[in-house]
């Protein structure tokens, strides 16, 4: 664009390649009401330290928007937020009549059913297109402990997915996910 | 179940799609930005050559001793040049190596403010099995009181991350940012009530300001805290107690710590919302005693 400067361009280019990816960890972290402020915000960090912003930038903007929406909100209000996400996500996918949505669900009725860590790692890697060593960025860790906690959430998901409980469960065993 | 990984990709909800195109980014780029115009100090810093880190301090200090005390002095200051990690890796090479790296007691006085009360205290903390701790406590104005530290001992006498340690794990902990970060990461309670990243944060912090740790391993805490994602450098800040010094915060601004860069000595550390202090503990002393705990102390 005309009249930018370097940094102007590089943020621009920035906001462009990463926004849907960003808004799409805001949604799985704090649900869709406040994915838009969380995504917001982020960008503003990025924006205000652009310089610091690595050349692979989308596990460093994940790992602010996961600082963001840790501090930004309370813990009930944003808990409240992700258990709705996470029965609208089922709900969408129990509504879907195509091929295969019946394993949908479940996979997403089980990944509800997981502590948050779990799901995190797991939705890291499956959905927001990170590799293992820039998912583990995001999560403070190393590759190696990544690789094995992401093993046990795997497992702990295949586990969910085989107890199948009644749909209408889910709502339960979500709260007793946040009483542990 | 091999395939598990890919039926949750295939899963992924519809909703995680914006339903609308993204805003303007010249609507971010509107606000204001913290370094405009920085010269490429981090490229200079990290060849750590002593001069550069001089050239550093120099920089820093000029910011130190400029006027203190205006109804600003505690914002954010927008012209700040060094960032974050500039900041902390400055405190990091200031830290004094020249102080003793171990003593009887380890005494701490420091003033906690959470709204509107405000105590000050001087921690005895005994680092010696049989030495009892004692804790010196003052209401705003008041005099002294005396307090046993019941159920202290040398063994769990030092809270890291809200977990307690012994002066002795805490004086074997690793001098490097790497193995230290690694270790912490090691001691974080499974029921820890934070989250690993604020834990570290907040261990990085314990260790620079308040824990009785070699200066290499007070070094390596700055140089850990430098390297997380998130920090953000505030700029020129007063503490509570109208102490200069530059503030790094964690969290969008939250959680904060006042850093003096000139000396390498962490201050205080700060929580803030809506542009308000709620609460802090600003470090008046920190530093090994080799006699017995007193019966007293005086105002000082």
């Amino acid at each position: 664009m005309a009249g930018q400067s370097d940094e102007e361009r590089r943020f621009t280019d920035l906001y462009h390649a990463h926004h849907r990816q960003v808004y799409a960890y805001a949604v799985s972290r704090a649900g869709r009401g406040l994915a838009d402020d969380v995504v917001g915000d982020t960008f503003l960090v990025a924006w205000r330290r652009l310089r610091a912003v690595p050349e692979a930038a989308l596990p460093w903007l994940l790992g602010v928007a996961r600082n963001v929406v840790r501090e930004r909100y309370r813990d009930e209000v944003r808990q409240a937020a992700v258990a709705a996400e996470l029965r609208a996500w089922v709900e969408e996918a129990d509504g879907d009549i195509a091929d295969g949505v019946a394993d949908k669900a479940a996979v997403l009725a089980a990944l509800a059913r997981l502590g948050e860590d779990d799901r995190e790692l797991l939705t890291l890697v499956a959905w927001h297109g990170l590799a293992a060593r820039e998912a583990a960025r995001v999560v403070g860790c190393s590759t190696a402990t990544y690789f094995v906690r992401l093993h046990r959430a795997r497992k702990r998901l295949e586990e969910a997915m085989r107890a199948r409980p009644p749909a209408a469960a889910s709502t339960t065993s979500t709260r007793q996910e946040y009483s542990r | 179940m091999k395939d598990t990984m890919k039926m949750l990709t295939v899963a992924r909800p519809a909703r995680l799609a914006p339903g609308r195109a993204p805003g303007d980014p010249a609507d971010i780029m509107r606000q204001p930005r913290e370094h405009t115009r920085r010269p490429a100090r981090r490229l200079v810093l990290a060849g750590a050559g002593l001069a550069a880190v001089a050239a550093v301090t120099a920089a820093a200090v000029a910011l130190d001793k400029a006027p203190t005390g205006s109804p600003d002095a505690a914002r954010p200051s927008p012209g700040a040049e060094l960032d974050a990690a500039d900041l902390l890796l400055v405190a990091a090479a200031k830290v004094d190596t020249g102080r003793p790296n171990a003593g009887r007691y380890w005494v701490v006085r420091a003033e906690h403010a959470e709204g509107d009360r405000r105590v000050t205290d001087e921690q005895w903390l005994a680092t010696r099995a049989g030495d009892p701790s004692v804790a010196f406590l003052r209401a705003e104005a008041g005099d002294w009181s005396r307090r046993a530290m019941d159920g202290h001992t040398a063994d769990n006498n030092f809270l890291l991350g809200g977990v307690p340690r012994s002066a002795e794990a805490l004086a074997a902990l690793p001098a490097t940012p790497e193995g230290l970060r690694a270790h912490l990461l090691r001691w974080w309670p499974e029921d820890a009530p934070e989250p690993k990243d604020v834990y570290l944060f907040n261990a990085g912090a314990d260790l620079v300001m308040r824990l009785p740790v070699p200066a290499p391993v007070r070094a390596a805490a700055y140089r850990m805290l430098a390297q997380m994602p998130g920090i953000d450098s505030l700029g020129r800040v007063t503490d509570a107690l109208g102490r200069g010094g530059v503030a790094v915060a964690y969290g969008g601004g939250r959680q904060r710590l006042v850093v003096d860069p000139a000396t390498g000595r962490a201050l205080a550390q700060e929580s803030w919302a809506d542009g308000r202090r709620l609460g802090y503990t600003a470090v008046l002393k920190a530093e090994w005693a080799d006699g017995a705990a007193p019966a007293a102390v005086s105002a000082g």
